[in-house]
């Protein structure tokens, strides 16, 4: 990551629900979905699955990937890639990081 | 399999993931995707909403587009279909005259709307909805002057119309002829709330009611009904079922009763030809009752299920049947069998949303309902797969948390 990204300040790593791994957010418009996985690790994807019109905040973390709660495809988390059907075109992967315990993220995505 | 062909009959949702399918298993021989619609494969659930409200495009609903077809190198061939099956020769016959051999055959034609026989409905203001140039037409007839619909059929297809049509500003009318709602695929709770949801936002209802003619009127349609009612409307939609399209494997001698019976590899009854998605009639998990599972989720699932198992067999596809539907603000999701249970569980959720477990004589789990339920319906989805036995009483307490249950239940 370079330093001529914009990072906005979109929450606490505390504010991601411990229940379902998620938080939805909204960056310069664009609505965003935070994960923290089981390694502890964070990460931010666009929040509109790639197939349907469903929040992917709302969905299901299992091995790295976010189940789509409409029709049940699944996406890489780190990569955005589309992994099942039917979802076939990739979501974008936005850059983070964590600096005093806040969570930025780039409006640009990576 | 060596190089050879493999022709799929029917360029829907099933037709157009079987022949990626195909390729991302790694087939290298001909591939040939006959469709009897001028578009490419493209997935039906927006017809009844996205499109007529004018909220998606038909280019979002595309399964295949040009890029991936020719990146895949499947012989696309539109507006055509496949008329006769030679099965000594392996071979079929286009409509257009052509004769094609064939190593493996797939069945994915699909099904048609249901016509009613009712005196005058063959008029230019009476639609059915199963195709995009359907939807597209009714959504110019619709959108032309916010008349007055009456929607024939109260099944699915017929909500979600009904639905739309309020929304686009339209006074809808709907009879159907059963005394209750989705008769077919719900049981009654889920009917009446269905029958609340649609009159709450002044959908006229009319259980069983039936039209008993129709004439040209000054301004529309003029409908006589079975109560005795009158009305004049300024289009009807008949919404009245699918039937299935099997004629061609009727022909060749298949297996069929109103759609064409499978194995769990997705075979017919000749082992070269193989069918999926709406025409086909599948063993469904549990119990093994075969059904002719007409959703988007079994046209993507069988498509791709048959694909591979033409390649080589494996495990048996036995799909545990799931749908859903959008009406109004409602999200409907349906996992398992939900008609005819023995007892239903209600589970309140947050803002208004509900989980509807149904259960059979032994408790246990065989089918849920979600209304808006949102990420909850995963957790009564697998609580359905592992067919769990859990008391109702724990089903109903919401100190439980779904994902506890999951953790607690008894695998029946």
């Amino acid at each position: 990551m370079t330093d001529t990204l914009s990072w906005i300040a979109v929450g606490t790593p505390a504010e991601i629900s411990p229940d379902t791994g998620t938080l939805r957010v909204v960056v310069e418009g664009e609505a965003v979905c935070l994960y923290k996985l089981e390694d502890g690790s964070i990460h931010a994807t666009q929040d509109r699955c790639s197939h349907g019109n469903a929040s992917l905040a709302e969905g299901y973390i299992e091995d790295g990937l976010i189940e789509c709660p409409l029709h049940q495809g699944c996406f890489d988390i780190r990569t955005g890639e589309a992994v099942t059907a039917p979802c076939k075109a990739p979501i974008k992967v936005y850059p983070i990081k964590i600096e005093n315990d806040t969570i930025y993220v780039s409006g640009e995505p990576a | 399999m060596t190089a050879g062909r493999i022709i799929i009959a029917g360029a829907g949702q099933a037709g157009g993931w079987a022949a990626r399918t195909l390729r991302d298993k790694g087939y290298t021989g001909k591939i040939v995707l006959v469709g009897a619609e001028t578009h490419l494969p493209y997935e039906r659930p927006p017809l009844s909403k996205e499109i007529l409200l004018g909220t998606g495009t038909p280019d979002e609903l595309a399964v295949l587009d040009n890029e991936a077809l020719k990146t895949l190198d499947i012989d696309i061939r539109l507006n055509n279909e496949v008329v006769n099956i030679n099965r000594d020769a392996h071979s079929v016959m286009l409509g257009n005259g052509e004769q094609l051999p064939y190593d493996k055959l797939l069945l994915c034609t699909g099904g048609r709307a249901r016509h009613l026989p009712i005196k005058g409905i063959a008029h230019e203001r009476v639609f059915t909805l199963r195709t995009l140039d359907d939807a597209l037409r009714l959504k110019t007839a619709l959108a032309g002057e916010a008349g007055h619909v009456l929607v024939i059929g109260g099944g699915w297809i017929g909500l979600e119309v009904a639905s739309s049509a309020r929304q686009m500003g339209c006074e809808v009318t709907l009879v159907e002829y059963a005394d209750r709602l989705c008769q077919r695929s719900v049981a009654s709770d889920i009917s009446d709330l269905l029958f609340d949801l649609h009159t709450s936002q002044q959908v006229n209802i009319m259980l069983e009611t039936q039209v008993l003619d129709v004439m040209p009127a000054a301004k529309g349609l003029a409908v006589s009904l079975s109560n005795g009612q009158n009305l004049t409307c300024t289009c009807i939609i008949v919404a009245a079922g699918l039937i299935a399209n099997d004629e061609l494997a009727q022909k060749a001698g298949l297996d069929c009763n109103n759609g064409i019976f499978v194995d769990g590899q997705c075979r017919t009854s000749d082992p070269d030809i193989y069918a999926a998605g709406d025409v086909a009639i599948t063993r469904t998990a549990p119990t093994g009752v075969q059904l002719r599972l007409e959703s988007w989720q079994n046209a993507q699932d069988q498509g791709i299920a048959a694909a591979s198992a033409i390649l080589s067999a494996g495990n048996d596809y036995r799909p545990i049947p799931m749908l859903w539907s959008e009406q109004f603000d409602w999200r409907i999701q349906i996992f398992g069998h939900v008609n005819g249970q023995v007892r239903l569980a209600l589970r309140h959720l947050a803002n208004g949303a509900s989980l509807h477990f149904y259960l059979n004589e032994d408790e246990v789990i065989v089918g849920v309902i979600g209304i808006n339920a949102g990420r909850e319906f995963r957790f009564a989805r697998q609580l359905v797969e592992r067919a769990a036995k859990i008391s109702p009483a724990d089903l109903l307490d919401a100190d439980k948390s779904l994902k506890q249950l999951l953790d607690l239940a008894v695998v029946a």
